[in-house]
């Protein structure tokens, strides 16, 4: 660690795991270490003067003294010493802002992309991914969009965050200290499943993250079986909007939504009382039309969004073959 | 037989019948069309104590639910994040804002002044039912279903995507309403400043709570209406389709985060003068002597009001806002720090050498003092920008407003709420009882909200109804600690209300002046007459000239020339026969 803070400072704050982290932790210590001093500096005396000038019962008003009603000298002294560290601070503060804000010109460059409530990750080369994977050995740059509402892509760990904004790009940068996960959050609020909208950052070795991104490169030109991209929707790792296991199971147990285990072809009641056979037309209608057939015991209203023009035919496709693999 | 002149004022003043405000006229409907200030303080009074009272009960639900990473209490994320809302909302709007000046200023303002009523009577009733029309709204909202777009109502999910688009329309119409019940009393104030001071009453003999209401008041005529302009817009946009905010429609999301906030942060300011008013009020009344630095303070109560206007973007840092915006803000938000230093400082002087008497109102004010500071300190945190990317929207934050609205607000409104309680009733409250009250709510306040700073600071991000995921299940235990001191100040809150309404009924029958103070609602019966003053006064000493006290009465004693006009009042007013009997 390049700059190390005192225990207490360092409790207050996460693990470091960007180049910006230490500088941060540093000035962030001199504000709680002078904030502890200002504080017992006002606190101190109050308390002092407190218990030291009680009134006695009866004790007559005494008329008080001209010099203790002011002092031009004192008062201008604690105008001058609050403004002097405050324009210092100001100055510290604003430098690492620039800092921090602004990329070095050879930042490996990712966008970031928010939904409802998940994050997917665009590589410059094309490659998309739920999983954000990211060498250590070089500053990464993130261009941060979102696709409907505000959301904020935030990592502890960097000490930093920046929102999505709709129709717009914003951008933050760091450069990675050490290999590891880190987590990522959304920090503005986004609606049901805000506090869900999870993520990570993994920092890997160049070389692994060679391997990986070449076995990205060769799935996304020879395409993915239709099985596998289903999964891969499911879980997320594919970002389409929110993710199917958030509300359904593989294992039968019940969540939000109805379990997917041996669904395939099983007769269905609905909550009109009608049966349903599930099958591609079904699965279908209920991916674009969520409302239009509900599962007894799962109404009146569905918690599902519709996926129309989220998902492509294939990709429809692809969720009803891997469907067929959960027995 | 002189020494007898003044007759009518000192008979009143020994609480000779003279059927107080509380008492003539009667019956309900007299109260609900009064025009007496201090009525409609009352009015306020029990409003904005309802309006606290639910505002606390979503609190306890919301720390009940945090308890737990998963979601335990809550039967969905939805029900929790309309309890987030609804208690920001309501405490911010029906109780932070109009508590100390329209219930608190309502009472007291035109007895300070040596007025007899405010300038404008009945646009200070009309703001009371405007405060009950909006609230009306809020609550109609909740009833709807209910709004999950935090206080905040950022577009565009309060546009687009909450389920519950229509609720959110009420509620915005409510806060609407809301404002202009605080422009109404803002404006009110001013007139009332300005036109109907008493005679010898010059700007620098007004106690500093006036010039804190002052300062409030020009705040609330000024930016409450572009809080309108902006729901407008909004209307206009949902009306007609016209893209102003709305990315869908080729508007700006952060345009309304820009004017949501141009209004919302003088707001904050709105909430916290008036507290600083009242500090000025109890530091120098409870310690027997002169404040230190009247003029530094009252002119700082107009600086932050003047600076409140230019910070706005410092809610924004990590909105996408340009650098040299986010540098801006961020110096300016500094500066600040300097006129709230000046009144934190100057306080702590006031007690050097003081005749401090440690009753209750005393007490919230050191604990004002004492939570206030740790408010400003951590406010330096997350004026500095670069800081502020790691903090802002994590409990930091909400650590650090609860620590100057609740810590600093909340308490000085239960401060001057006790210090003025004899005064408003005629009673005083057990002591003791008090004394318990302050400290369940105080040390409650710190237990809960001290660790939210640690959470915050380590990276726990508000608005959240489960923590259970990667990184974040660790703040279990600080969370669960936060939220049993919620109950402790909840406790102190319904022990407050409990022995406070106790005393209006069994309590010990208050005296003119209990606190030894030299302004002039301390110088009227308690609690005092329908019409304020028998005769119009006149001061000739300043609102902390303690020496002015008559120790053996307890009431101020009137210099030569108001002794002159009380001779000459007595004499027009009694009858024919007693004034010879003056005379001679």
């Amino acid at each position: 660690m390049p700059l190390a803070v005192d225990p207490i400072t360092a409790f207050q704050l996460p693990e470091q795991g960007s180049s910006f982290a230490p500088h941060y932790d540093l000035l962030y210590a001199v504000l709680f270490w002078g904030s502890v001093f200002f504080f017992l500096v006002l606190i101190g005396p109050m308390i002092y003067f407190a218990l030291r000038y009680r009134r006695r019962p009866g004790e007559p008003i005494r008329p008080t003294p001209p010099h203790l009603t002011h002092n031009a000298l004192i008062e201008i002294a604690w105008i001058a010493v609050p403004l002097v560290l405050v324009v210092a601070l100001f100055v510290v503060g604003t430098v690492q802002y620039i800092d921090a804000s602004v990329a070095p010109a050879n930042a490996y460059t990712i966008q970031v992309r928010g939904s409802m409530w998940s994050w997917g990750y665009t590589y410059p080369n094309g490659v998309e991914s739920g999983v954000l994977k990211v060498p250590s050995d070089r500053p990464i740059k993130f261009l941060i969009g979102s696709k409907d509402t505000i959301h904020s892509f935030y990592v502890p760990a960097f000490r930093l965050k920046m929102d999505a904004v709709p129709n717009r790009y914003t951008t933050w940068w760091f450069q990675p200290t050490r290999q590891g996960r880190f987590p990522v959050y959304c920090a503005e609020f986004c609606g049901d499943q805000h506090s869900q909208m999870v993520s990570a950052i993994e920092v890997v070795s160049p070389e692994e993250f060679e391997r990986w991104m070449a076995q990205k490169l060769k799935e996304m030109q020879e395409g993915i079986p239709l099985a596998e991209l289903g999964r891969r929707i499911y879980t997320g790792e594919l970002p389409r909007g929110a993710a199917c296991l958030a509300c359904h199971s593989l294992d039968g147990s019940r969540l939000v939504g109805p379990s997917f285990k041996g669904l395939w072809g099983r007769q269905e009641r609905m909550q009109d009382g009608s049966t349903v056979t599930v099958d591609e037309e079904y699965i279908r209608e209920s991916l674009m039309r969520p409302q239009a057939r509900i599962v007894e015991g799962f109404g009146p209203v569905s918690a599902m969004q519709t996926y129309e023009g989220v998902l492509s035919d294939r990709e429809v496709l692809g969720i009803i073959e891997f469907l067929k693999t959960v027995k | 037989m002189t020494t007898e002149a003044p007759a009518p004022a000192t008979a009143e003043l020994r609480g000779e019948p003279a059927p107080s405000y509380l008492q003539e006229p009667r019956g309900l409907w007299s109260w609900l069309t009064t025009l007496d200030h201090k009525r409609i303080g009352i009015l306020y009074l029990i409003s904005v104590t309802a309006a606290l009272f639910v505002g606390g009960l979503f609190a306890m639900l919301i720390r009940l639910e945090l308890i737990s990473p998963e979601l335990s209490f809550f039967s969905s994320t939805l029900a929790y994040n309309q309890a987030f809302t609804l208690h920001g909302a309501i405490m911010v709007f029906m109780f932070v804002i109009p508590g100390i000046p329209a219930a608190l200023g309502n009472f007291v303002l035109p007895l300070m002044l040596g007025a007899q009523d405010v300038a404008l009577p009945r646009l200070n009733l009309a703001s009371w039912y405007f405060w009950l029309a909006g609230s009306a709204l809020m609550i109609g909202a909740i009833l709807a279903g209910g709004i999950d777009t935090g206080w905040t109502f950022y577009i565009p999910y309060s546009s687009t995507y909450s389920r519950e688009g229509d609720a959110v329309l009420l509620a915005l119409g409510g806060v609407f309403i809301l404002g202009f019940s605080s422009i109404f009393t803002g404006l009110n104030f001013v007139v009332t400043m300005h036109k109907l001071r008493c005679r010898g009453m010059g700007w620098f003999r007004m106690p500093l709570f006036l010039w804190a209401i002052y300062a409030t008041a020009l705040l609330q005529i000024v930016a409450t209406p572009v809080l309108g302009i902006t729901l407008a817009l909004a209307m206009v946009e949902r009306a007609f389709g016209v893209g102003i905010f709305r990315p869908e429609l080729g508007g700006d999301p952060v345009l309304f985060q820009h004017f949501f906030w141009f209004y919302s942060h003088p707001a904050v300011y709105i909430m916290i003068l008036p507290a600083m008013g009242v500090i000025s009020e109890l530091i120098a009344v409870h310690s027997h002597k002169k404040i230190f630095g009247y003029r530094a303070i009252a002119f700082s109560s107009l600086a932050i009001a003047l600076i409140s206007f230019l910070v706005w973007g410092h809610h924004m840092f990590t909105s996408g806002q340009s650098q040299v915006a986010g540098a801006v803000f961020s110096f300016l938000t500094f500066l600040v720090a300097i006129p709230t230093a000046i009144k934190a400082v100057n306080w702590v002087a006031t007690l050097y050498k003081g005749q401090i008497a440690l009753r209750t109102p005393m007490l919230y004010a050191l604990g004002f003092l004492f939570v206030f500071i740790v408010g400003g300190l951590t406010g330096i945190f997350l004026a500095t920008v670069s800081i502020n990317l790691h903090l802002h929207d994590t409990y930091f934050v909400v650590a650090h407003f609860h620590y100057v609205m609740v810590g600093g607000t909340v308490m000085a409104f239960l401060g001057g709420l006790h210090h003025w309680w004899p005064k408003m009733f005629g009673r005083m409250y057990n002591e003791r009882a008090a004394k318990l009250g302050w400290l369940l709510v105080v040390g409650g306040f710190i237990w809960t909200f001290l660790p939210q700073f640690i959470m915050g600071s380590r990276g726990m991000p508000r608005r959240y109804a489960t923590y259970n995921m990667e990184g974040l299940e660790v703040h279990q235990p600080l969370h669960l600690m936060s939220s049993l001191g919620a109950w402790v100040i909840g406790a102190g809150m319904v022990w407050t209300l409990c022995y406070l309404v106790y005393s209006i009924f069994k309590g010990r029958r208050a005296e003119v002046n209990p606190w030894r103070a030299v302004s002039l609602e301390w110088d009227v019966p308690s609690p005092p007459a329908t019409h304020n003053f028998p005769i119009d006064p006149h001061v000739d000493f300043g609102p902390y000239d303690f020496e002015r006290i008559d120790e053996a009465t307890g009431l101020i004693r009137p210099g030569p020339e108001s002794q002159r006009l009380l001779a000459a009042a007595a004499v027009k007013t009694l009858p024919p026969g007693a004034e010879e009997e003056n005379s001679g």
